[in-house]
């Protein structure tokens, strides 16, 4: 196959940003009103009460922290899978790298709005950051919820700094390459970068460092989160197991997130030279192994609960797959579990639509594992006679559909405005190919 | 940032509802309101004892005083009584426990009743019109309303008498500031959370949320 | 029209955003305040004052004590000075606080369905009465039961028009008038039987439901105390009542064959060791008389062994003293006289020794309900003084024609209720906490009630008017002079008037068999009745005790332990009944009797007979064509209507699971095994002056709810309303969870009063991230209400499931303002709440101690539902103290905390309940 010279490949960058196709329109229009309508239902909230919401005794938390964690899951990829492909000096990284950081820092953001929306008096929200005050009061340090401020705030800064280095080259090529109103925002934001010698190398030993930052706090971020359910005393939540399972099930939910993205990259923008079926089916062996790491989990899960003998989490595991929530259950297992296995024919993993497919069901499926280990959780703990049951309502679902509309705006506008694919890293692999025979594109 | 900038506008505008006190209990429904047209309580005379024959105030007498009853129930706007702290706690050094004597056994300071008034008036400053509105008010039975000045949310539990019961007791001017420089009283600083908690830190007495919040 | 641009925009938000601000930030509190004139000598603003008076909820008059707060009652707890109802109180009785300033009450006169004022409202009462007299007719006074002062009053009243003393009908719908009729034929007397529960050794309950009706408070403290003894008590009903499960058995047995059990006792009793007071020639005609009913054909009748029977008669003889009740009105019908009688019986031959039978005062013989509809229907009654008497809303409604009959009705009471609603005047009377007044709680023991406070409303006492009335006819021969307090003020000197009631000597009257007991008797056969249908069961409760108290939000709002329903009436079924019909829990199902049709949700339970439909009375009344209770003749057919309605309780479980959580003890096994303390990471935490906690005697609680009611008027919990209570979002902080375990040989009910467990290491306070709960030094898990922001971490933390959220900003429409205890803040929607430990009682407490320089003493400090209780079942104290009362609970063998293996040492303890079997 030819190889794309280089003037072009900066050419189709570009055209990802002055190219504005109605299809583009028209899916920021969607998104756009679904925010709207997310933040019509939210205010319903805030002017009546959290009872518009379906929660009721037992189960204080449901549909909204649901969402939040996937949503925290599907930043973890982005710049984790970035991060790792970095240093493993993957052919990949350039393709997808770029848009996958992108997801991360789009997603924490709004990941980010939902513990808000959901609390009962949510203009207190700032109570639980820490900041000195004549009340002489400070949040409690010992609680998850804590952490959790602390541990997305440091990611979510860190994701963004590591996303804009690796732009820093990209803006400024586009400042020399755009007009309009785009040319004063890439020239301030590409900070006078002018390409010498000792700026790359200045980047090139910067970004490692913080590509070696970034892995260990996506790690630690979702072990945290996992902690606000294991740090508890309920059953089928105490359990030791949780960080490395909602670590796993982050980058599982992430890389699926990332298929569907890159998927819709590559058609809106034909990008096919550049996100070739080989990216594909790397990332579909990746979303195969994740998943079969998530079923070993459930499994693990289900072992413990009876194996050490507590009577009230025998109960809970018993009762997720055959109580009121048993198609729930059965829904994960199947598009967690069973509907990637498809992932071991190498034709599934060449074909997009399937894979496309299969994102999609592992994306539903992991928001419903969510929605099953904190419903069920709190739906049927220790004292009988308090278990409950809790069906979300309208205004919750639209507050969560509101959350997707709000990331793929901002994921719209990302790319209108930011080139989604790293030009100086293509342009790097491309020279490197066309010197050293032998050497595909895009092929490690 | 951009979530908890959103996060904010949105809960500003739903603060409305949102940090509204809870109603307190009402006390007793008050009864007709009084109007009553009052002449400026003249400068030269503010003394708490009678002033001497000849003075200005005997060569003029005060107009009469016409007592207006007003529909039942209505607010107090000002006080019915042109009330001033100077005379009573300044010039006559009252001290603030002779009127608001449920301080020491009852968490609120009370006010004096009218009976209590007329204790001293009958005999003191018979003539000022305004003493003249409270007799007449209290010979029809019918108490002043008194404009509210000090107020904490209903969260906040303070109780004065407790105060008052330390060996050297917290005096009043502490948190109602010097009344007896006011005509009217004012609220200097307001009843924050922080002056609270320096005085019971300085005075090393407790200070855990449940001592005041309920 | 401008177009909206970027400065105008920014603008507008600002402003939009600070308005909002500062509307929001308002007090709400009042802006201006009102000293008093001439203050009362005993009033200081801001300290409560209690004063003493009588519950009038119920017939049962039990002694009450009200909390005033700037003149105004806020609280009521029992009188521990009154012998009778000694400190207790039943739900009923704290409603009395939401009736008073209930949004229901009468404000004013009403004149011809238009409000009108006191003078012309006189004028008319007085002309009302005048052309009744003039036509010669009859003036007719129908009242509650008034055997007090009252009762006096109107009959001298109707003396004064010239009407004679049947003219006064007192009407009391939870009246059992078998059990007097059922003792004359059996004693030939008429006293007043007094039953010494806690003298009993073994209590047999025959359909007698004495922890929910008659006097409930008295009953159930006499219970707990003859269980405290190591008494037995055995139910034998229908139904498993909250009585039943409170007794150590319950005996299920055929419906209407409770008649052929006692007298099957009777007569094994007579044989095996008859009293030797008993003439030999009455014993042989009773003999003779019994002869049929042998233990084998009982047997038959009832469904149980003839050893079983016989077991129970031997057991009745071994444990002497002992007690047989019955039957209460869930046995009501024509059965009724006679199984009184074989109960008084029964009673006699085991020699009455739980028993003291006091000489009954006189009463005028009245008309009762027949006659006077009868009366009314022949055109003879001029005019009807309806005083509390509400016959048509409870039950009555054959009485509503004849009611129309009558020219001119006058209603003195506080709300109109549906006979009220009816009448041409009504005068409303003050609330019986406003009141003066007295009630006799049994010879020799008379409530006295003195008003608590001044009338929130425009109303006066009902006595004041008639008297009026009187005065304006001119007719006051044999009235008193002065006005109605006067009276009840010579009656009662300040002594009584201050400790609520006035103790007499009342002369005890010998009883013995009469020749003619048990003379005619049916015979042992099954009688025919309809057989096809389901029997209908009327069953009594706290929360509706004749379908007056149901227009109570309050008690409305909390569930019935048992089936879980509130705001609704419910049809308990049997499994083996329901499944048949195709009915599941919730289902709602209509039954239709001779009366009429209701259609209510369905309780599938095992603790109703098969073939038995048992629901609410006031429900069940609407079933018949309202002649009182039904009795076990009336059968109704069920259907299934399609429509579901379940209870909050639905998804929840009434069986344990094993889990132990409400625990027993057996009389082999008198004390439960220790515990070893859990390992743990974490330093001790340290209690340095008290330790606050509450223990609860599962032994003593008979699950009438009145913890509940009590710390709902305490502590200003919102009525949050029949649909989302039915979503599990009542926001109570004492619940009772209710557990019937499947046993071999039916199921074991328990009850567990659950409220904030005040954990040493409470799961919840770990997780708050803002510290708005936090352990005190005092062992109180404190809630502080301005600094949650709602995460609700803490309530999914909370293994114990008691904590609650404010969906809304609630209204409070159980407790208008003038109710809400202003020493308790109301809560704000969005904030996590729950059982406080009363810590404004708690600190009250210290700082009245502080004052007197001197440590709170034990019992100093007690909090609402412990206050209240009427078994005692509830103790609060410092486990600090080692003197206390609740440290010496803690060392008990029956002793645990719940769920004690999660190691969050809670400050509630609970003491295992003695299950003694035979």
């Amino acid at each position: 196959m030819d190889a794309p010279d280089l003037t072009r490949i900066e050419r189709d960058m570009v055209g990802t940003m002055s190219r504005t196709s109605w299809r583009y329109w028209l899916g920021l229009g969607l998104s756009a009103s679904l925010v709207v309508v997310g933040g019509v239902a939210w205010s319903l909230a805030l002017r009546r009460g959290l009872g518009v919401f379906g929660l009721d005794e037992p189960v204080m938390w449901g549909s909204l922290i649901t969402t939040f964690v996937f949503f925290i899951g599907v930043s973890h990829s982005g710049t984790l899978v970035s991060a790792i492909l970095f240093f493993a000096r993957s052919p990949l990284r350039a393709a997808i790298g770029r848009s996958a950081e992108a997801m991360t820092v789009i997603t924490i953001l709004t990941a980010g709005l939902y513990p808000i929306i959901h609390i009962g008096r949510s203009w207190l929200f700032y109570f639980v950051l820490a900041y000195p005050n004549q009340r002489q009061l400070w949040p409690n340090f010992r609680s998850p919820l804590t952490w959790d401020v602390f541990a997305i705030s440091s990611y979510v800064t860190v994701s963004a700094l590591f996303l804009y280095m690796g732009m820093l080259p990209d803006l400024a090529m586009l400042a020399r390459r755009v007009t309009g109103w785009r040319r004063p925002l890439y020239r301030a934001l590409s900070l006078g970068f002018s390409g010498t010698d000792a700026e790359w190398a200045l980047l090139e030993r910067a970004y490692p460092i913080f590509a070696g930052v970034v892995i260990p706090l996506a790690v630690s971020v979702h072990s945290v989160v996992s902690w606000d359910f294991a740090m508890s005393v309920m059953p089928g939540w105490h359990s030791s197991i949780f960080a490395p399972y909602f670590v796993a099930g982050a980058i599982f939910s992430g890389i699926a997130m990332a298929i569907l993205l890159l998927a819709g990259l590559r058609r809106g923008y034909r990008l096919e030279r550049y996100i070739r079926p080989e990216h594909f089916e790397m990332l579909s062996k990746l979303l195969l192994a994740a998943s079969l790491v998530m079923t070993f989990t459930y499994a693990t899960e289900f072992f413990m609960a009876f194996f050490h003998g507590s009577q009230a989490e025998a109960e809970v595991f018993r009762w997720r797959p055959t109580g009121t929530y048993a198609w729930v259950f059965w829904l994960v297992i199947v598009c967690n579990s069973v509907a990637p296995l498809a992932c071991f024919w190498g034709r599934v993993r060449r074909s997009l639509p399937a894979l496309v497919i299969i994102s999609v069901l592992v994306s539903i499926g992991m928001w419903f594992e969510r929605f099953l280990f904190i419903v069920t959780t709190l739906a049927h703990h220790y004292l009988p006679q308090n278990w409950g049951f809790y069906r979300p309502t309208v205004p919750e679902l639209l507050i969560c559909l509101g959350g997707f509309g709000w990331f793929f705006t901002l994921f719209l506008l990302f790319i209108k405005i930011f080139p989604s694919i790293s030009v100086a890293e293509t342009m790097e692999r491309q020279h490197a190919a066309a010197h050293e025979p032998g050497m595909e594109p895009g092929h490690a | 940032m951009r979530p908890l900038i959103a996060g904010l506008l949105l809960a500003a505008l739903a603060a409305a509802p949102g940090c509204q006190q809870p109603a307190a209990p009402d006390a007793l429904a008050p009864p007709a309101g009084v109007r009553t047209p009052l002449p400026p309580p003249s400068p030269t005379h503010r003394g708490c004892a009678p002033e001497p024959q000849g003075g200005p105030a005997a060569s003029s007498p005060p107009p009469p005083v016409e007592v207006v009853l007003g529909p039942p129930g209505t607010p107090a706007p000002v006080d019915e009584i042109p009330f001033d702290h100077r005379v009573h706690a300044g010039d006559c050094a009252i001290p603030c426990l002779s009127c608001h004597a449920d301080a020491v056994r009852s968490p609120v300071a009370g006010l004096p009743s009218g009976k209590k008034c007329m204790g001293c008036h009958k005999f003191v400053a018979k003539e000022n019109p305004a003493v003249q509105v409270l007799a007449a008010r209290v010979r029809a039975d019918q108490p002043l309303r008194w404009t509210r000045v000090f107020e904490l949310p209903d969260f906040v539990r303070f109780t004065h008498q407790v105060h008052l019961h330390f060996q050297e007791p917290v005096a009043c001017s502490e948190c109602h500031g010097d009344v007896a420089t006011m005509r009217t009283v004012r609220q200097d600083e307001p009843f924050t959370m922080g002056r609270c908690l320096t005085c019971h830190e300085d005075r090393n007495v407790r200070h855990d949320c449940v001592v005041c919040h309920r | 029209m401008k177009r909206l641009g970027r400065r105008t925009f920014l603008g507008s938000a600002a402003t939009v955003l600070g308005t909002s601000l500062v509307e929001g930030c308002k007090s709400r509190l009042p802006r201006s305040m009102v000293p008093y004139v001439t203050p009362p000598d005993d009033a200081v603003a801001g300290v409560a004052r209690w004063y003493r008076t009588t519950c009038r909820a119920c017939p049962a008059a039990c002694g009450m004590t009200a909390r005033v707060r700037e003149g105004r009652a806020v609280m009521v707890e029992g009188n521990p000075e009154h012998p009778v109802s000694r400190g207790g109180l039943c739900p009923a009785g704290q409603a009395s606080i939401e009736s008073l300033y209930g949004p229901g009450r009468l404000a004013g006169p009403w004149a011809g369905g238009k409000p009108t004022g006191w003078p012309e409202a006189e004028k008319a009462l007085a002309a009302g009465l005048k052309t009744a007299l003039d036509g010669g007719k009859a003036v007719v006074v129908l009242t509650r039961s008034e055997p007090g002062l009252l009762g006096g009053f109107l009959t001298a009243w109707l003396g004064a028009l010239g009407q004679p003393p049947a003219h006064r009908v007192a009407f009391e719908p939870t009246a059992r008038p078998w059990l007097r009729e059922g003792q004359r034929r059996a004693l030939g007397s008429d006293a007043v039987p007094v039953r010494r529960l806690e003298a009993a050794r073994l209590i047999l309950s025959v359909g007698d439901d004495f922890v929910e009706e008659g006097s409930p408070v008295e009953s159930a403290r006499g219970l707990a105390e003859q269980r405290a003894a190591g008494g037995r008590s055995i139910y034998v009903g229908p139904r498993l009542s909250l009585t039943a499960a409170s007794c150590d058995e319950w005996l299920a047995v055929e419906p209407g064959s409770e008649l052929a059990l006692v007298l099957g006792l009777c007569r094994q009793v007579l044989q095996r060791a008859p009293p030797p007071d008993l003439a030999p020639r009455l014993g042989t005609a009773l003999g003779e008389r019994l002869a049929g009913f042998d233990p084998r054909t009982v047997a038959a009748r009832t469904g149980l062994t003839a050893e079983r029977i016989s077991g129970l008669a031997q057991a009745l003889l071994d444990h002497r003293p002992g007690l047989v009740l019955g039957p209460g009105r869930a046995l009501a019908g024509s059965q009724a006289d006679r199984l009184a009688e074989a109960v008084a019986v029964l009673n006699a031959l085991l020699g009455n020794a739980a028993l003291a039978f006091l000489s009954r005062p006189e009463e005028p013989p009245g008309w009762d309900l027949a006659e006077l509809a009868r009366q009314a229907r022949a055109g003879a009654i001029g005019a009807l003084v309806l005083h509390h008497a509400d016959p048509i809303g409870t039950g009555h409604s054959s009485l509503a024609a004849a009611l129309g009959q009558i020219p001119f009705v006058v209603a003195l009471t506080t709300e109109l209720d549906d006979t009220s609603g009816r009448a041409h005047l009504v005068l409303p009377d003050h609330h019986f906490l406003e009141s003066w007044g007295d009630a006799p709680a049994r010879p020799g023991v008379t409530g006295v009630q003195q008003p608590v406070m001044t009338p929130v409303l425009d109303t006066r006492a009902a006595a004041d008017t008639l008297l009026g009335a009187a005065r304006a006819l001119g007719r006051t021969a044999g009235l008193p002079e002065g006005s109605w307090a006067d009276v009840v003020r010579a009656a009662y000197d300040v002594k009584e008037r201050e400790h609520g009631v006035k103790l007499t000597e009342a002369a005890a009257v010998p009883v013995a068999l009469a020749p003619g007991a048990l003379a005619e008797l049916p015979g042992p056969a099954k009688p025919r009745g309809p057989a096809n249908g389901l029997i209908l069961l009327a069953m009594p409760g706290l929360r509706h005790l004749d379908g007056r108290v149901p227009r109570s939000a309050l008690l409305q709002e909390i569930p019935d332990p048992l089936s879980g329903y509130a705001w609704t009436g419910w049809i308990e079924l049997h499994p083996s009944t329901a499944a048949p019909l195709g009915v599941q829990e919730g289902d709602v199902v209509a039954l239709s009797g001779p009366g009429g049709e209701v259609a209510l949700p369905a309780h599938v339970t095992a603790g109703v007979r098969a073939g038995v439909a048992a629901l609410p009375a006031p429900d069940a009344a609407r079933l018949l064509e309202g002649e009182g209770p039904p009795g076990l003749e009336v059968r109704v057919t069920a259907r299934r209507t399609g429509a579901r309605k379940p209870s909050s309780l639905v998804e929840g479980s009434s069986e344990q699971h094993g889990r132990e959580l409400a625990r027993s003890v057996s009389g082999a096994q008198p004390s439960l095994p220790p515990r070893h303390p859990l390992p743990q990471m974490y330093s001790p935490v340290e209690h340095p002056e008290h330790r606050w906690g509450m223990a609860v005697d599962l032994d003593r609680c008979t699950g009438c709810g009145t913890c509940t009611a009590a710390c709902y008027v305490e502590n200003n919990l919102p009525v949050v309303g029949a649909e989302e209570v039915q979503r599990g979002r009542s926001m109570s902080w004492m619940r009772i969870h209710a557990y019937l375990d499947p046993r071999p040989g039916g199921v074991e009910p328990s009850f567990l009063p659950l409220s904030c467990q005040h954990c040493t290491n409470a799961p919840c306070e770990v997780v708050c991230p803002t510290f708005a709960t936090y352990h005190t030094r005092e062992g109180l898990n404190a809630q502080i209400y301005p600094r949650c922001i709602g995460t609700r971490y803490c309530e999914n933390n909370c293994p114990y499931g008691v904590r609650r959220f404010n969906f809304f900003d609630w209204p409070h429409h159980g407790l208008p303002r003038l109710g809400l205890n202003p020493d308790v803040s109301v809560r704000e929607r969005g904030v996590s709440e729950k059982c406080t430990l009363c810590v404004q009682r708690v600190t009250a407490g210290q700082e009245k101690a502080k004052m007197e320089n001197r440590k709170v003493r034990d019992g100093e400090v007690v909090s609402a539902c412990a206050a209240s209780c009427p078994t005692r079942a509830i103790v609060f104290g410092d486990l600090h103290d080692p003197g206390s009362e609740i440290s010496g609970l803690a060392r008990d063998g029956r002793a645990y905390r719940l769920l004690e293996e999660l190691n969050t040492q809670p400050g509630v303890l609970y003491l295992a309940r003695r299950r003694e079997k035979a």
